[in-house]
Protein backbone atom coordinates (compact mmCIF):
# COMPACT_ATOMS: atom_id res chain seq x y z
CA UNK A 1 0.00 0.00 0.00
CA UNK A 2 2.91 2.26 1.08
CA UNK A 3 4.60 1.82 -2.37
CA UNK A 4 1.33 2.90 -4.32
CA UNK A 5 0.84 5.82 -2.34
CA UNK A 6 3.79 8.08 -3.14
CA UNK A 7 3.42 7.58 -6.98
CA UNK A 8 -0.40 8.34 -6.77
CA UNK A 9 0.01 11.39 -4.76
CA UNK A 10 2.45 12.61 -7.53
CA UNK A 11 0.28 11.67 -10.46
CA UNK A 12 -2.66 13.37 -8.66
CA UNK A 13 -0.51 16.75 -7.88
CA UNK A 14 1.11 16.18 -12.40
CA UNK A 15 -2.64 16.28 -13.47
CA UNK A 16 -4.27 18.82 -11.06
CA UNK A 17 -0.72 20.83 -12.37
CA UNK A 18 -1.72 20.08 -16.08
CA UNK A 19 -5.13 21.45 -15.51
CA UNK A 20 -3.92 24.55 -13.92
CA UNK A 21 -1.84 25.47 -16.82
CA UNK A 22 -4.58 24.89 -18.98
CA UNK A 23 -6.98 26.62 -17.35
CA UNK A 24 -4.84 29.66 -16.14
CA UNK A 25 -3.00 30.06 -19.14
CA UNK A 26 -6.75 29.79 -20.83
CA UNK A 27 -5.06 27.15 -23.97
CA UNK A 28 -7.34 26.04 -26.90
CA UNK A 29 -7.55 22.06 -26.99
CA UNK A 30 -5.35 22.36 -30.17
CA UNK A 31 -2.68 23.19 -28.25
CA UNK A 32 -3.04 21.92 -24.53
CA UNK A 33 -6.14 19.92 -23.94
CA UNK A 34 -7.12 19.20 -20.57
CA UNK A 35 -6.43 15.79 -18.94
CA UNK A 36 -10.16 14.84 -18.84
CA UNK A 37 -10.45 15.52 -22.93
CA UNK A 38 -7.70 13.52 -23.19
CA UNK A 39 -9.08 11.01 -20.54
CA UNK A 40 -12.47 11.18 -22.91
CA UNK A 41 -10.56 10.34 -25.99
CA UNK A 42 -8.94 7.33 -24.07
CA UNK A 43 -12.15 6.36 -23.26
CA UNK A 44 -14.09 7.09 -26.25
CA UNK A 45 -11.13 5.51 -28.56
CA UNK A 46 -10.26 2.83 -26.59
CA UNK A 47 -10.75 0.11 -29.13
CA UNK A 48 -8.01 1.96 -31.54
CA UNK A 49 -5.94 3.08 -29.31
CA UNK A 50 -5.99 -0.44 -27.34
CA UNK A 51 -5.65 -2.17 -30.54
CA UNK A 52 -2.53 -0.22 -31.57
CA UNK A 53 -0.96 -0.56 -28.41
CA UNK A 54 -1.23 -4.11 -28.66
CA UNK A 55 -0.11 -4.20 -32.11
CA UNK A 56 3.35 -2.07 -31.34
CA UNK A 57 3.91 -3.90 -27.98
CA UNK A 58 3.82 -6.96 -30.23
CA UNK A 59 6.79 -5.79 -32.43
CA UNK A 60 8.42 -4.24 -29.66
CA UNK A 61 8.37 -7.54 -27.37
CA UNK A 62 9.47 -8.74 -30.98
CA UNK A 63 12.37 -6.91 -31.43
CA UNK A 64 13.40 -7.10 -27.76
CA UNK A 65 13.68 -10.45 -28.08
CA UNK A 66 15.66 -10.59 -30.90
CA UNK A 67 18.02 -7.89 -29.38
CA UNK A 68 18.25 -10.63 -26.49
CA UNK A 69 19.07 -13.19 -28.06
CA UNK A 70 21.24 -11.95 -31.05
CA UNK A 71 23.15 -9.81 -28.24
CA UNK A 72 23.72 -12.81 -25.55
CA UNK A 73 25.09 -14.56 -28.75
CA UNK A 74 27.58 -11.60 -29.07
CA UNK A 75 28.28 -11.75 -25.80
CA UNK A 76 29.29 -14.82 -25.58
CA UNK A 77 31.27 -14.74 -28.99
CA UNK A 78 32.93 -11.69 -27.80
CA UNK A 79 33.98 -13.54 -24.17
CA UNK A 80 34.94 -16.66 -25.82
CA UNK A 81 37.07 -14.74 -28.65
CA UNK A 82 38.85 -11.33 -26.69
CA UNK A 83 40.38 -10.12 -29.94
CA UNK A 84 36.97 -10.29 -31.81
CA UNK A 85 35.94 -8.23 -28.86
CA UNK A 86 38.54 -5.51 -29.42
CA UNK A 87 37.80 -5.60 -33.09
CA UNK A 88 33.94 -5.28 -33.23
CA UNK A 89 32.98 -3.63 -29.95
CA UNK A 90 33.92 0.06 -31.18
CA UNK A 91 31.66 -1.10 -33.86
CA UNK A 92 28.47 -2.30 -31.39
CA UNK A 93 28.28 1.08 -30.20
CA UNK A 94 27.07 1.98 -33.77
CA UNK A 95 24.13 1.09 -32.91
CA UNK A 96 23.42 3.21 -29.64
CA UNK A 97 24.95 6.18 -31.69
CA UNK A 98 23.23 5.54 -34.80
CA UNK A 99 20.00 8.57 -35.58
CA UNK A 100 17.78 5.67 -35.91
CA UNK A 101 14.77 8.13 -37.52
CA UNK A 102 17.49 8.51 -40.39
CA UNK A 103 18.38 4.71 -40.70
CA UNK A 104 14.88 3.64 -40.82
CA UNK A 105 13.69 4.46 -44.45
CA UNK A 106 16.71 2.74 -45.31
CA UNK A 107 16.19 -0.46 -43.22
CA UNK A 108 12.77 -0.89 -44.74
CA UNK A 109 14.24 -0.79 -48.07
CA UNK A 110 16.59 -3.77 -47.31
CA UNK A 111 14.19 -5.74 -45.13
CA UNK A 112 11.08 -4.46 -46.52
CA UNK A 113 7.63 -3.23 -45.11
CA UNK A 114 5.03 -4.03 -42.41
CA UNK A 115 5.79 -6.25 -39.19
CA UNK A 116 9.78 -7.40 -39.55
CA UNK A 117 10.74 -3.67 -41.15
CA UNK A 118 9.22 -2.44 -37.32
CA UNK A 119 10.58 -5.46 -35.36
CA UNK A 120 14.32 -4.53 -37.13
CA UNK A 121 14.09 -1.12 -36.11
CA UNK A 122 13.20 -1.79 -32.70
CA UNK A 123 15.71 -4.13 -32.78
CA UNK A 124 18.90 -2.17 -33.75
CA UNK A 125 17.76 0.56 -31.23
CA UNK A 126 18.07 -1.91 -28.32
CA UNK A 127 20.44 -4.08 -28.93
CA UNK A 128 23.53 -2.26 -27.71
CA UNK A 129 22.56 -2.33 -23.90
CA UNK A 130 22.01 -6.08 -24.08
CA UNK A 131 25.43 -6.76 -25.62
CA UNK A 132 27.21 -4.56 -23.36
CA UNK A 133 25.69 -6.34 -20.44
CA UNK A 134 26.66 -9.94 -21.59
CA UNK A 135 30.26 -9.19 -22.39
CA UNK A 136 30.98 -7.02 -19.30
CA UNK A 137 28.97 -9.88 -17.10
CA UNK A 138 30.43 -12.74 -18.69
CA UNK A 139 34.05 -11.44 -18.74
CA UNK A 140 34.67 -9.28 -15.32
CA UNK A 141 35.04 -11.84 -13.02
CA UNK A 142 36.84 -11.58 -10.11
CA UNK A 143 39.94 -13.23 -10.80
CA UNK A 144 40.06 -15.38 -7.56
CA UNK A 145 37.06 -17.12 -8.78
CA UNK A 146 38.62 -18.03 -12.17
CA UNK A 147 41.73 -19.21 -10.56
CA UNK A 148 39.50 -21.11 -8.08
CA UNK A 149 37.81 -22.75 -11.23
CA UNK A 150 41.34 -23.31 -12.63
CA UNK A 151 42.66 -24.90 -9.39
CA UNK A 152 39.74 -27.56 -9.59
CA UNK A 153 40.51 -28.34 -13.22
CA UNK A 154 37.17 -27.25 -14.46
CA UNK A 155 36.65 -27.12 -18.21
CA UNK A 156 36.16 -24.47 -20.24
CA UNK A 157 32.94 -25.34 -20.53
CA UNK A 158 31.65 -25.71 -16.79
CA UNK A 159 33.79 -22.33 -16.28
CA UNK A 160 31.39 -20.66 -19.35
CA UNK A 161 27.87 -22.53 -17.61
CA UNK A 162 28.91 -22.23 -13.77
CA UNK A 163 30.76 -19.37 -13.12
CA UNK A 164 30.60 -17.13 -16.25
CA UNK A 165 27.10 -17.08 -17.24
CA UNK A 166 25.65 -16.47 -13.78
CA UNK A 167 27.93 -14.03 -13.45
CA UNK A 168 26.46 -12.24 -16.44
CA UNK A 169 22.82 -12.84 -15.84
CA UNK A 170 22.67 -9.65 -13.84
CA UNK A 171 24.22 -7.32 -16.01
CA UNK A 172 22.24 -8.99 -18.86
CA UNK A 173 18.91 -7.78 -16.70
CA UNK A 174 20.55 -4.66 -16.49
CA UNK A 175 20.71 -4.35 -19.90
CA UNK A 176 17.33 -5.63 -20.58
CA UNK A 177 15.66 -3.13 -18.37
CA UNK A 178 17.46 -0.42 -20.74
CA UNK A 179 16.06 -1.94 -23.73
CA UNK A 180 12.60 -2.37 -23.07
CA UNK A 181 12.13 1.36 -23.15
CA UNK A 182 14.55 1.69 -26.09
CA UNK A 183 12.58 -1.30 -28.17
CA UNK A 184 9.18 0.95 -27.98
CA UNK A 185 10.46 4.12 -29.15
CA UNK A 186 12.27 1.59 -31.75
CA UNK A 187 8.75 0.21 -32.84
CA UNK A 188 6.88 3.73 -32.85
CA UNK A 189 9.97 5.58 -35.41
CA UNK A 190 9.96 2.02 -37.78
CA UNK A 191 6.22 2.59 -37.70
CA UNK A 192 6.85 5.85 -38.80
CA UNK A 193 8.28 4.45 -41.58
CA UNK A 194 7.45 0.57 -41.90
CA UNK A 195 4.05 0.96 -41.22
CA UNK A 196 1.95 -2.31 -40.23
CA UNK A 197 0.37 -2.85 -43.35
CA UNK A 198 -3.06 -1.39 -44.93
CA UNK A 199 -5.33 -1.49 -42.41
CA UNK A 200 -3.44 -2.37 -39.22
CA UNK A 201 -2.34 0.97 -37.78
CA UNK A 202 0.33 0.93 -33.81
CA UNK A 203 0.91 3.72 -32.17
CA UNK A 204 3.08 5.27 -34.62
CA UNK A 205 0.19 5.51 -37.18
CA UNK A 206 -1.55 7.70 -34.65
CA UNK A 207 0.66 9.70 -33.65
CA UNK A 208 1.60 10.63 -36.98
CA UNK A 209 -2.50 11.10 -37.93
CA UNK A 210 -3.15 13.20 -35.09
CA UNK A 211 -0.69 15.53 -35.15
CA UNK A 212 -0.96 16.01 -38.90
CA UNK A 213 -4.81 16.52 -38.43
CA UNK A 214 -4.42 19.04 -35.47
CA UNK A 215 -6.45 16.62 -33.04
CA UNK A 216 -4.07 17.08 -30.32
CA UNK A 217 -5.80 15.60 -27.74
CA UNK A 218 -5.72 12.50 -29.25
CA UNK A 219 -1.83 12.87 -29.83
CA UNK A 220 -1.22 12.82 -26.35
CA UNK A 221 -3.50 9.83 -25.86
CA UNK A 222 -1.53 7.97 -28.12
CA UNK A 223 1.49 9.25 -26.39
CA UNK A 224 0.10 8.19 -22.94
CA UNK A 225 -0.22 5.37 -24.18
CA UNK A 226 3.25 4.82 -25.95
CA UNK A 227 4.51 5.74 -22.10
CA UNK A 228 2.27 2.99 -20.53
CA UNK A 229 3.44 0.49 -23.08
CA UNK A 230 7.07 1.42 -21.96
CA UNK A 231 6.35 1.18 -18.58
CA UNK A 232 4.67 -2.22 -18.94
CA UNK A 233 7.43 -3.67 -20.53
CA UNK A 234 9.69 -2.21 -18.28
CA UNK A 235 7.87 -4.13 -15.22
CA UNK A 236 7.51 -7.23 -17.00
CA UNK A 237 11.62 -7.50 -17.68
CA UNK A 238 12.01 -6.22 -14.14
CA UNK A 239 9.70 -8.68 -12.56
CA UNK A 240 10.11 -11.48 -14.69
CA UNK A 241 13.93 -11.64 -15.17
CA UNK A 242 13.81 -10.49 -11.29
CA UNK A 243 11.92 -13.31 -10.55
CA UNK A 244 13.80 -15.74 -13.12
CA UNK A 245 17.50 -14.64 -11.95
CA UNK A 246 16.04 -15.94 -8.03
CA UNK A 247 15.03 -19.02 -9.07
CA UNK A 248 18.16 -19.70 -10.57
CA UNK A 249 20.29 -19.24 -7.45
CA UNK A 250 18.05 -21.42 -5.71
CA UNK A 251 19.02 -24.42 -8.12
CA UNK A 252 22.58 -23.30 -8.01
CA UNK A 253 22.66 -22.48 -4.95
CA UNK A 254 25.55 -24.74 -3.89
CA UNK A 255 27.49 -23.22 -6.40
CA UNK A 256 27.33 -19.74 -5.60
CA UNK A 257 27.18 -19.89 -1.38
CA UNK A 258 27.87 -15.86 -1.45
CA UNK A 259 24.84 -14.72 -2.50
CA UNK A 260 22.70 -17.05 -0.22
CA UNK A 261 24.40 -15.87 2.49
CA UNK A 262 24.10 -12.22 1.76
CA UNK A 263 19.57 -12.90 1.45
CA UNK B 1 7.16 13.99 -33.73
CA UNK B 2 9.25 14.39 -30.57
CA UNK B 3 10.30 17.38 -32.26
CA UNK B 4 6.64 18.57 -32.82
CA UNK B 5 5.29 17.67 -29.44
CA UNK B 6 8.08 19.88 -27.98
CA UNK B 7 7.39 22.82 -29.91
CA UNK B 8 3.69 22.70 -28.91
CA UNK B 9 4.78 22.72 -25.83
CA UNK B 10 6.92 25.25 -25.88
CA UNK B 11 4.52 27.53 -27.82
CA UNK B 12 2.26 27.40 -24.20
CA UNK B 13 4.81 29.26 -22.35
CA UNK B 14 5.25 31.80 -24.78
CA UNK B 15 1.64 31.94 -25.56
CA UNK B 16 0.03 35.05 -27.53
CA UNK B 17 2.82 38.02 -27.58
CA UNK B 18 2.01 41.29 -28.70
CA UNK B 19 2.56 41.85 -32.46
CA UNK B 20 6.35 42.91 -32.84
CA UNK B 21 6.94 46.01 -34.32
CA UNK B 22 8.32 45.17 -38.29
CA UNK B 23 7.05 42.79 -40.58
CA UNK B 24 6.11 39.22 -39.48
CA UNK B 25 6.64 36.45 -40.47
CA UNK B 26 5.43 33.80 -42.86
CA UNK B 27 5.93 30.02 -42.01
CA UNK B 28 6.59 27.69 -44.61
CA UNK B 29 4.66 23.88 -44.54
CA UNK B 30 8.00 22.83 -46.27
CA UNK B 31 11.21 23.32 -46.83
CA UNK B 32 11.63 26.01 -49.37
CA UNK B 33 10.80 24.92 -52.71
CA UNK B 34 8.98 26.04 -55.95
CA UNK B 35 5.60 25.45 -54.46
CA UNK B 36 6.57 28.57 -52.35
CA UNK B 37 7.79 30.92 -55.16
CA UNK B 38 5.31 33.60 -55.47
CA UNK B 39 6.25 34.29 -51.55
CA UNK B 40 9.69 34.50 -52.16
CA UNK B 41 9.30 36.59 -55.38
CA UNK B 42 7.47 39.01 -53.08
CA UNK B 43 9.62 39.78 -50.49
CA UNK B 44 12.35 39.95 -53.49
CA UNK B 45 10.12 42.59 -54.95
CA UNK B 46 9.57 44.65 -51.88
CA UNK B 47 10.14 48.62 -52.20
CA UNK B 48 11.57 49.59 -48.79
CA UNK B 49 9.93 46.46 -45.93
CA UNK B 50 9.41 43.16 -46.93
CA UNK B 51 5.63 41.83 -46.45
CA UNK B 52 7.05 39.55 -44.17
CA UNK B 53 10.02 37.28 -42.96
CA UNK B 54 10.03 33.84 -44.11
CA UNK B 55 10.51 30.97 -42.12
CA UNK B 56 11.20 27.88 -43.39
CA UNK B 57 9.54 24.63 -42.42
CA UNK B 58 9.73 21.09 -42.89
CA UNK B 59 7.92 17.37 -42.17
CA UNK B 60 7.03 18.13 -38.49
CA UNK B 61 6.60 21.65 -37.99
CA UNK B 62 3.13 22.78 -36.82
CA UNK B 63 2.22 25.83 -39.12
CA UNK B 64 -1.23 25.92 -38.55
CA UNK B 65 -0.73 25.70 -34.84
CA UNK B 66 1.94 28.71 -34.82
CA UNK B 67 -0.71 31.23 -36.90
CA UNK B 68 -3.22 29.76 -34.60
CA UNK B 69 -1.07 30.64 -31.25
CA UNK B 70 0.22 33.77 -32.86
CA UNK B 71 3.56 32.50 -33.30
CA UNK B 72 3.39 33.11 -36.77
CA UNK B 73 1.83 36.30 -38.54
CA UNK B 74 0.97 34.44 -42.05
CA UNK B 75 1.21 30.42 -43.02
CA UNK B 76 1.46 28.62 -46.13
CA UNK B 77 -1.05 25.48 -45.85
CA UNK B 78 -3.39 23.25 -47.89
CA UNK B 79 -6.88 24.17 -48.30
CA UNK B 80 -7.53 20.62 -45.71
CA UNK B 81 -5.01 21.60 -43.11
CA UNK B 82 -7.33 25.02 -42.76
CA UNK B 83 -10.53 22.44 -42.72
CA UNK B 84 -8.49 21.00 -39.61
CA UNK B 85 -7.90 23.43 -37.92
CA UNK B 86 -11.20 25.58 -37.82
CA UNK B 87 -12.54 21.47 -36.78
CA UNK B 88 -10.47 21.97 -33.95
CA UNK B 89 -11.54 25.39 -33.00
CA UNK B 90 -8.34 26.96 -34.11
CA UNK B 91 -9.24 29.98 -36.15
CA UNK B 92 -7.59 30.18 -39.10
CA UNK B 93 -8.47 32.05 -42.35
CA UNK B 94 -7.30 31.33 -45.62
CA UNK B 95 -6.67 34.66 -47.72
CA UNK B 96 -5.34 33.84 -51.06
CA UNK B 97 -5.14 30.48 -53.43
CA UNK B 98 -2.17 30.41 -55.71
CA UNK B 99 -2.19 27.54 -57.12
CA UNK B 100 -6.37 26.51 -58.03
CA UNK B 101 -5.51 22.67 -59.01
CA UNK B 102 -3.29 20.93 -56.21
CA UNK B 103 -0.29 19.40 -57.39
CA UNK B 104 -0.98 16.38 -55.58
CA UNK B 105 -0.68 13.13 -57.47
CA UNK B 106 -0.30 9.77 -57.20
CA UNK B 107 3.47 8.60 -59.30
CA UNK B 108 3.35 5.35 -60.66
CA UNK B 109 6.06 3.72 -62.92
CA UNK B 110 5.31 3.80 -67.24
CA UNK B 111 6.56 -0.21 -66.71
CA UNK B 112 3.56 -0.95 -64.30
CA UNK B 113 1.05 -0.39 -67.10
CA UNK B 114 -1.26 1.48 -64.68
CA UNK B 115 -3.22 4.27 -66.03
CA UNK B 116 -5.62 5.31 -63.38
CA UNK B 117 -5.32 5.89 -59.68
CA UNK B 118 -9.05 3.21 -59.28
CA UNK B 119 -6.60 0.69 -61.16
CA UNK B 120 -3.93 0.60 -58.96
CA UNK B 121 -4.11 -3.18 -57.26
CA UNK B 122 -1.50 -5.96 -55.80
CA UNK B 123 1.10 -3.21 -55.47
CA UNK B 124 2.74 -1.25 -52.93
CA UNK B 125 1.29 2.17 -52.70
CA UNK B 126 3.10 5.18 -50.19
CA UNK B 127 0.71 7.42 -48.64
CA UNK B 128 1.51 9.72 -45.63
CA UNK B 129 -1.17 9.41 -43.10
CA UNK B 130 -1.05 12.91 -42.41
CA UNK B 131 -2.75 14.83 -45.49
CA UNK B 132 -6.45 14.35 -46.15
CA UNK B 133 -6.35 13.13 -49.70
CA UNK B 134 -4.79 9.72 -48.60
CA UNK B 135 -7.91 8.81 -46.43
CA UNK B 136 -10.67 10.02 -49.04
CA UNK B 137 -8.76 7.94 -51.87
CA UNK B 138 -8.48 4.43 -49.11
CA UNK B 139 -12.70 5.57 -48.62
CA UNK B 140 -13.21 5.86 -52.33
CA UNK B 141 -11.12 3.26 -54.00
CA UNK B 142 -11.06 -0.72 -53.02
CA UNK B 143 -7.45 -1.27 -53.45
CA UNK B 144 -7.41 -4.73 -53.89
CA UNK B 145 -4.35 -6.64 -52.51
CA UNK B 146 -2.58 -2.92 -52.35
CA UNK B 147 0.46 -2.47 -49.51
CA UNK B 148 -0.64 0.82 -47.74
CA UNK B 149 2.53 1.90 -46.43
CA UNK B 150 3.98 4.61 -45.01
CA UNK B 151 5.58 8.06 -47.06
CA UNK B 152 9.23 7.25 -47.70
CA UNK B 153 10.16 11.12 -48.12
CA UNK B 154 12.22 10.08 -51.07
CA UNK B 155 12.29 8.32 -54.50
CA UNK B 156 14.67 5.98 -53.92
CA UNK B 157 11.91 2.82 -53.42
CA UNK B 158 10.23 3.80 -56.77
CA UNK B 159 13.26 3.53 -58.53
CA UNK B 160 13.76 -0.22 -57.31
CA UNK B 161 10.33 -1.66 -57.81
CA UNK B 162 8.22 -1.16 -60.64
CA UNK B 163 5.26 -2.40 -58.59
CA UNK B 164 5.46 0.71 -56.12
CA UNK B 165 3.30 3.62 -56.38
CA UNK B 166 3.62 6.73 -54.52
CA UNK B 167 2.69 10.10 -53.40
CA UNK B 168 3.79 12.97 -54.97
CA UNK B 169 3.83 16.68 -56.30
CA UNK B 170 3.54 16.61 -60.10
CA UNK B 171 5.43 19.79 -59.34
CA UNK B 172 8.88 17.83 -58.25
CA UNK B 173 8.73 14.41 -57.93
CA UNK B 174 7.88 13.33 -61.47
CA UNK B 175 11.26 15.28 -62.76
CA UNK B 176 14.02 13.24 -59.83
CA UNK B 177 12.55 9.87 -61.04
CA UNK B 178 13.38 10.76 -64.70
CA UNK B 179 16.29 11.89 -63.69
CA UNK B 180 17.06 8.71 -61.87
CA UNK B 181 15.92 6.98 -65.38
CA UNK B 182 12.76 5.88 -64.32
CA UNK B 183 9.55 7.23 -66.45
CA UNK B 184 6.89 8.17 -64.09
CA UNK B 185 2.89 7.89 -65.24
CA UNK B 186 1.50 11.20 -63.22
CA UNK B 187 -2.20 10.84 -61.66
CA UNK B 188 -3.42 13.52 -60.62
CA UNK B 189 -5.42 13.14 -57.41
CA UNK B 190 -7.66 16.20 -58.68
CA UNK B 191 -8.72 15.01 -61.20
CA UNK B 192 -10.95 12.55 -59.62
CA UNK B 193 -12.76 15.29 -57.66
CA UNK B 194 -11.03 15.84 -54.68
CA UNK B 195 -9.20 19.05 -55.03
CA UNK B 196 -7.91 21.19 -52.27
CA UNK B 197 -6.84 24.63 -53.08
CA UNK B 198 -2.81 24.76 -52.61
CA UNK B 199 -0.40 26.54 -50.92
CA UNK B 200 -2.89 29.02 -49.60
CA UNK B 201 -1.94 32.15 -47.70
CA UNK B 202 -3.54 31.91 -44.31
CA UNK B 203 -3.96 33.66 -41.04
CA UNK B 204 -5.41 34.26 -37.82
CA UNK B 205 -8.93 35.87 -37.70
CA UNK B 206 -7.66 38.25 -35.07
CA UNK B 207 -5.13 40.02 -36.96
CA UNK B 208 -7.75 40.43 -39.52
CA UNK B 209 -10.36 42.08 -37.09
CA UNK B 210 -7.00 44.21 -35.24
CA UNK B 211 -5.15 45.25 -38.42
CA UNK B 212 -6.73 44.76 -41.57
CA UNK B 213 -4.66 47.18 -43.54
CA UNK B 214 -1.67 44.76 -42.65
CA UNK B 215 -3.12 41.88 -43.42
CA UNK B 216 -4.55 43.81 -47.46
CA UNK B 217 -0.59 44.72 -47.79
CA UNK B 218 0.69 41.44 -46.98
CA UNK B 219 -2.08 39.80 -49.57
CA UNK B 220 -1.56 42.46 -52.45
CA UNK B 221 2.08 41.94 -52.10
CA UNK B 222 1.50 37.84 -51.84
CA UNK B 223 -0.73 38.40 -54.96
CA UNK B 224 1.93 40.21 -56.82
CA UNK B 225 4.72 38.39 -56.11
CA UNK B 226 2.91 35.31 -57.47
CA UNK B 227 1.71 37.06 -60.46
CA UNK B 228 5.71 38.22 -60.78
CA UNK B 229 7.04 34.48 -60.33
CA UNK B 230 4.78 33.17 -62.82
CA UNK B 231 6.25 35.29 -65.56
CA UNK B 232 9.98 34.23 -64.77
CA UNK B 233 10.87 33.08 -61.66
CA UNK B 234 14.95 33.39 -61.95
CA UNK B 235 15.05 35.45 -58.76
CA UNK B 236 12.69 33.79 -56.37
CA UNK B 237 15.07 30.09 -57.62
CA UNK B 238 18.19 31.86 -56.44
CA UNK B 239 16.60 32.29 -53.04
CA UNK B 240 15.11 28.88 -52.90
CA UNK B 241 18.03 27.87 -54.12
CA UNK B 242 20.32 29.46 -51.41
CA UNK B 243 18.18 28.70 -48.90
CA UNK B 244 17.76 24.88 -49.64
CA UNK B 245 20.46 23.56 -51.51
CA UNK B 246 19.01 20.28 -52.18
CA UNK B 247 16.61 22.16 -54.95
CA UNK B 248 18.36 22.24 -57.85
CA UNK B 249 17.75 24.94 -60.17
CA UNK B 250 17.01 22.15 -62.79
CA UNK B 251 13.86 20.99 -60.70
CA UNK B 252 12.66 24.66 -59.81
CA UNK B 253 12.42 25.28 -63.17
CA UNK B 254 10.48 21.87 -63.92
CA UNK B 255 8.04 22.73 -61.12
CA UNK B 256 7.91 26.56 -62.45
CA UNK B 257 6.86 25.33 -65.87
CA UNK B 258 4.23 22.32 -64.40
CA UNK B 259 2.70 24.97 -62.07
CA UNK B 260 1.57 27.20 -64.39
CA UNK B 261 -0.70 24.77 -65.47
CA UNK B 262 -2.37 24.26 -61.97
CA UNK B 263 -2.97 28.21 -62.00
CA UNK B 264 -6.58 29.41 -62.28
CA UNK B 265 -7.52 28.91 -66.11
CA UNK B 266 -10.23 32.25 -66.10
CA UNK B 267 -8.50 35.33 -65.74
CA UNK B 268 -11.23 37.35 -64.79
CA UNK B 269 -10.73 37.42 -61.31
CA UNK B 270 -8.41 38.73 -58.60
CA UNK B 271 -5.08 36.27 -58.51
CA UNK B 272 -6.00 33.57 -56.09
CA UNK B 273 -9.98 34.01 -55.80
CA UNK B 274 -11.45 31.03 -54.09
CA UNK B 275 -14.88 30.27 -54.54
CA UNK B 276 -17.03 28.64 -51.68
CA UNK B 277 -18.21 25.79 -53.49
CA UNK B 278 -14.63 24.10 -53.31
CA UNK B 279 -14.55 24.43 -49.74
CA UNK B 280 -18.11 23.37 -49.43
CA UNK B 281 -16.97 20.05 -51.44
CA UNK B 282 -14.09 19.75 -49.79
CA UNK B 283 -15.57 19.28 -46.19
CA UNK B 284 -18.60 17.19 -47.25
CA UNK B 285 -15.34 14.99 -48.34
CA UNK B 286 -13.36 15.42 -45.43
CA UNK B 287 -16.62 14.49 -43.24
CA UNK B 288 -17.74 10.97 -46.15
CA UNK B 289 -13.87 9.79 -45.43
CA UNK B 290 -14.52 10.36 -41.42
CA UNK B 291 -11.57 13.28 -40.49
CA UNK B 292 -14.01 15.73 -39.30
CA UNK B 293 -17.83 15.54 -37.78
CA UNK B 294 -21.07 16.82 -39.80
CA UNK B 295 -21.26 20.02 -39.34
CA UNK B 296 -18.48 21.20 -37.29
CA UNK B 297 -16.82 23.41 -40.11
CA UNK B 298 -18.57 25.75 -42.32
CA UNK B 299 -17.37 27.25 -45.33
CA UNK B 300 -17.42 30.83 -44.90
CA UNK B 301 -15.22 30.48 -41.97
CA UNK B 302 -12.69 28.94 -43.40
CA UNK B 303 -12.08 31.99 -46.48
CA UNK B 304 -12.27 35.23 -47.40
CA UNK B 305 -11.65 37.29 -50.81
CA UNK B 306 -11.67 40.63 -48.67
CA UNK B 307 -8.30 41.53 -49.26
CA UNK B 308 -7.66 40.36 -53.25
CA UNK B 309 -7.36 43.12 -55.64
Amino acid sequence: MKTIFAPMVALVMMLLFWWGVQVLLDLPPYLLPDPWTVFGVLLERWQDIGKATMLTGAASLGGLALSLFVGCLAGLTFARFQWLEKGLFPYAVFFQTVPVVAVAPLVILWVGHGFLGVITVAFIISIFPIVSGATLGLTRIPHQQIELFRLYGASRVQTLLKLQIPNAMEQVLAGARVSSGLCVIGAIVGEFSAGFGTGNHGLGYLILFSSGQLKTPLLLASILASTFLGFLLFSLVHHVGGWWLKSLRYVQGEEIPTQRSSQ
Amino acid sequence: MIRYSILTLLLLFVGCGTPAAGPGTLSLNWFPEAEHGGFFQAVNDAKGEAPYLIEAGGPDVPVLQKVAAGKSDFGVANADDVVNAQAQGADVVALMAPLFTHPRCIMVRKDSGVKAIGDISNMTLAMSSRPAFSHWLRHKYPFEGVKVVPYPGSILPFTQDPKFAQQAYSISEPFLAKSKGVEPVVLMVSELGFNPYGSVLIVRRELIEKEPERVRKVVVASQRGWQVYLQGGEEAHKKIHSLNPEMGIDILDYGHTEMKKLIDPKMNQPFGTMVADRWETLIAQMVECGLIKTGKVKAQDCFTNQFLE
